[in-house]
């Protein structure tokens, strides 16, 4: 468990000459889980984005590698292609384009890359029913476009079922439990935890325990003001759950 | 040489040669358009239409021949050739340049009469001028029908009802800039119903193309015409293409055009609705890369009462492409109860990329229900994150948002197989698999001997 999969440092990074990021540090060995949470507008999302390659931010120092490639200098694509996968805290709504569609681009360019011949459409759509079953994702929902009028759980469960079909080396989930009824939780929770292996890790943003009580992590950060300004184990999450913020942020802003 | 330069010497050169070589059908038309050319191209010398004059320059800088005498070219082209919409099992008629050729002739349904306009029976001469007839100030248009050597005459019985559809391939072959006028006049008698597809072909994409093409639709009482027209020639090519439709009572018209490659279009439709309730769809998409332009100009005229309209165009621009829509409607005084909508919906996929639009509503009816809508955005940046962040990338995602946006046109379409197809056709066109005859997603080169069995 020696080998890193994601190591960031001293990564940061802004939008529009804003810093938001200032200058993160953190590694990520195959087989863990950690938390990230944080009061909002700490930058949890902004970080998540940065690492995916969202281009409305702009990194302004430091580096990130996944499996020790330059995650950086990698397009979107490219870096899902690398076994990367964000799980959006709000996914976007794509008139016109079906989910089939969408998901058979999704594998096939990764097949491309890989060096692999395309899926054959039974070989898919068997596929597409396997891992719909990790999240009891409706199949009514395969025929219709990305995320268009899904309902705000039906878009989190949207977002696994993804990352089941993806099969990614390292998963943020961005407050993928936001929005989830208490069944559904478990049941995406559950999914989550079906698709960890030893080889792969996850990176769980979230505002509450409950969702940790599911999906278990080996590591908390707490994110503050663009830093990773704690870390702790499980236990931390619970401090935060009875205690909220305050301390952290008087321990942090008294140190100024 | 300016555009008006050029409309002067193609009216010098057709009376250096005594006229042009028109069929007898329509020579009272093409004298009357001939003897009203040298003014129009005065008046637009001092005031160059609506399209602006710089593009008509482009259109009419090539020196492009004319076949006066209406020489026959290239039959074999024709028998070798057909545009198969797979399933489509269409009726054929060719027209390789501007020679008209007829190989469905033979297997005609009953109720559909379909001639060269050379060989028009006398009965129908009458009907054939009336459907010819220019009434525009454009020069160009003037020129159109003075160069008018043949055409297709297409008749459609009073209550027949023509199920397979009419397909008029249009085939450019030619070694030296050519100007091509096509004319085709259909009209649908009395609750008949046809199809006609037409489809644009260059085998010699190198050379420089106008293809000036006018259609002219009289659609009777209770008839239903569906016209498409499929757009897949070369950047060498300028089409002017005008539709000139007149509806009766309770008749119904469906157009769409797709504009997939070419040079410069302008497709201009001119639809006036006499009758009363009748029913009018126009819609057409283009995709434009390169430095395209593509324009659609539509005149919708509302006389009759309680009639419909709607209208759906749709364009995307890559590169440094131009589009344009100018849209008008007009509902005369006493066209109660008229419904007209027109949508106008654009994307720029490039910061080079251009469109124009200029809708345009005249009222002077007040119980009527009309809407306008014009709207020109970018694509997406947030779905295109979103598709490359699950692997897709950019320019496969920015092809899936184009096909994506262009989807509701195609959709529109009732006929099925061509619906299908043309799903199909924008999704080549948009990877870049087709682009000349030989890769055409058309597929056309299918012996005709074969479609025959
Ligand atoms: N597109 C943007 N334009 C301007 N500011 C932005 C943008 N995106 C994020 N920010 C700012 O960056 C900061 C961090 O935002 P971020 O979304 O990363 O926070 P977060 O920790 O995910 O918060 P939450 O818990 O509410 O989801 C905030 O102050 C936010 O307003
Ligand atoms: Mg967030």
């Amino acid at each position: 468990m020696s080998e890193e999969l994601l190591k960031v440092s001293n990564l940061r990074a802004g939008i529009d000459g804003k810093e938001i990021l200032r200058g993160i540090d953190l590694t990520i060995r195959p087989g863990e889980v950690h938390a990230i949470m944080g009061p909002n507008g700490s930058g949890k999302s902004t970080l998540s984005g940065v690492l995916a390659g969202d281009p409305r931010f702009t990194v302004t120092g430091g580096s990130a590698t996944l499996g020790g490639k330059d995650l950086l200098a990698l397009s979107p694509e490219d870096r899902s292609h690398e076994g990367l996968f964000l799980s959006f805290q709000y996914p976007v709504e794509i008139p016109g384009v079906t989910m089939v569609n969408f998901m058979r681009a999704a594998v096939n360019a990764k097949r491309k890359y890989l060096g692999q011949e395309p899926m054959s459409a039974a070989e898919f759509l068997k596929m597409m029913r396997q891992k719909r079953a990790v999240v009891d994702l409706d199949n009514k929902l395969a025929s219709r476009s990305v995320n268009e009028g899904f309902s705000g759980g039906e878009k989190k469960r949207n977002e696994i079922f993804q990352m089941a079909v993806l099969e990614p080396r390292l998963s943020i989930l961005d407050e993928t439990d936001s929005g989830l009824d208490i069944d559904a939780l478990r049941i995406v929770a559950g999914g989550v935890n079906k698709l960890k292996t030893d080889n792969n890790a996850t990176i769980v943003i979230t505002h509450y325990q409950r969702l940790l009580d599911y999906i278990k992590p080996d590591f908390v950060h707490i994110l503050y003001k663009g830093k990773i300004v704690y870390s702790g184990g499980p236990e931390l999450a619970l401090e935060l759950e009875e205690k909220g913020y305050d301390w952290i942020k008087q321990q942090v802003d008294g140190e100024k | 040489m300016t555009a008006a330069e050029s409309f002067g010497q193609y009216l010098e050169i057709v009376r250096a040669h005594g006229g042009s070589k028109c069929p007898k059908a329509v020579e009272g038309v093409v004298r009357e358009a001939t003897e009203r050319l040298p003014r129009a191209i005065e008046a637009y010398r001092h005031d160059p239409e609506d399209l602006d004059s710089c593009r008509a320059d482009r259109i009419y800088a090539p020196d492009y021949a004319v076949n006066l005498d209406g020489v026959t070219m290239n039959a074999d082209v024709a028998a070798s050739f057909h545009c198969g919409v797979p399933q489509l099992n269409s009726l054929l008629c060719v027209y390789v340049n501007d020679s008209v050729h007829i190989p469905c002739a033979g297997k005609l349904p009953a109720g559909l009469e379909i001639y060269p306009l050379r060989e028009l029976p006398e009965e129908y001469h009458a009907d054939a001028a009336a459907l010819a007839k220019n009434t525009s100030d454009s020069p160009a248009g003037l020129i159109d029908t003075m160069l008018m050597t043949d055409g297709f005459y297409i008749r459609v019985a009073a209550g027949a009802v023509i199920d397979k559809p009419l397909q008029i391939v249009n085939i450019f072959n030619s070694t030296m800039p050519l100007y091509t006028s096509r004319h085709i006049l259909v009209h649908a008698l009395e609750n008949s119903q046809v199809k006609i597809l037409l489809c644009d072909h260059s085998q010699t994409p190198q050379t420089a193309h106008l293809n000036a093409e006018t259609v002219r639709v009289v659609a009777d009482n209770g008839s239903k015409v569906e016209l498409y027209d499929i757009e897949e020639s070369s950047p060498a090519t300028s089409r002017r293409w005008l539709l000139e439709a007149t509806q009766h009572d309770s008749s119904n018209l469906t157009v769409c055009t797709a504009f997939l490659r070419g040079g410069i279009t302008r497709n201009e439709y001119r639809i006036n609705v006499v009758g009363d309730g009748a029913d009018t769809s126009l819609s057409g998409l283009a995709i434009c890369t390169g430095s395209q332009i593509a324009d659609n100009r539509v005149t919708l005229v509302h006389r009759g009462r309680h009639c419909r309209s709607r209208q759906l165009f749709k364009n995307a621009m890559f590169d440094e492409s131009t589009g344009a829509f100018g849209g008008k409607i007009i509902v005369e005084e006493g066209a109660e109860a008229t419904d007209a909508v027109q949508t106008n919906r654009n994307m720029l996929a490039s910061p080079s990329a251009r469109m124009l639009t200029a809708p345009q509503l005249e009222i002077y009816c007040d119980d009527v229900k009309c809407g306008h809508g014009a709207t020109t955005g970018q694509l997406d940046e947030r779905a295109l994150f979103y598709m490359q962040s699950r692997g897709i990338p950019r320019h496969e995602a920015t092809m899936m948002l184009t096909q994506a946006f262009m989807s509701d046109v195609v959709d529109n379409i009732s006929f099925e197989v061509l619906r299908q197809r043309l799903h199909v056709l924008v999704e080549k066109r948009l990877n870049g698999t087709s682009g000349s005859c030989d890769t055409c997603a058309a597929a056309c080169r299918t012996n005709i001997s074969k479609e025959e069995q």
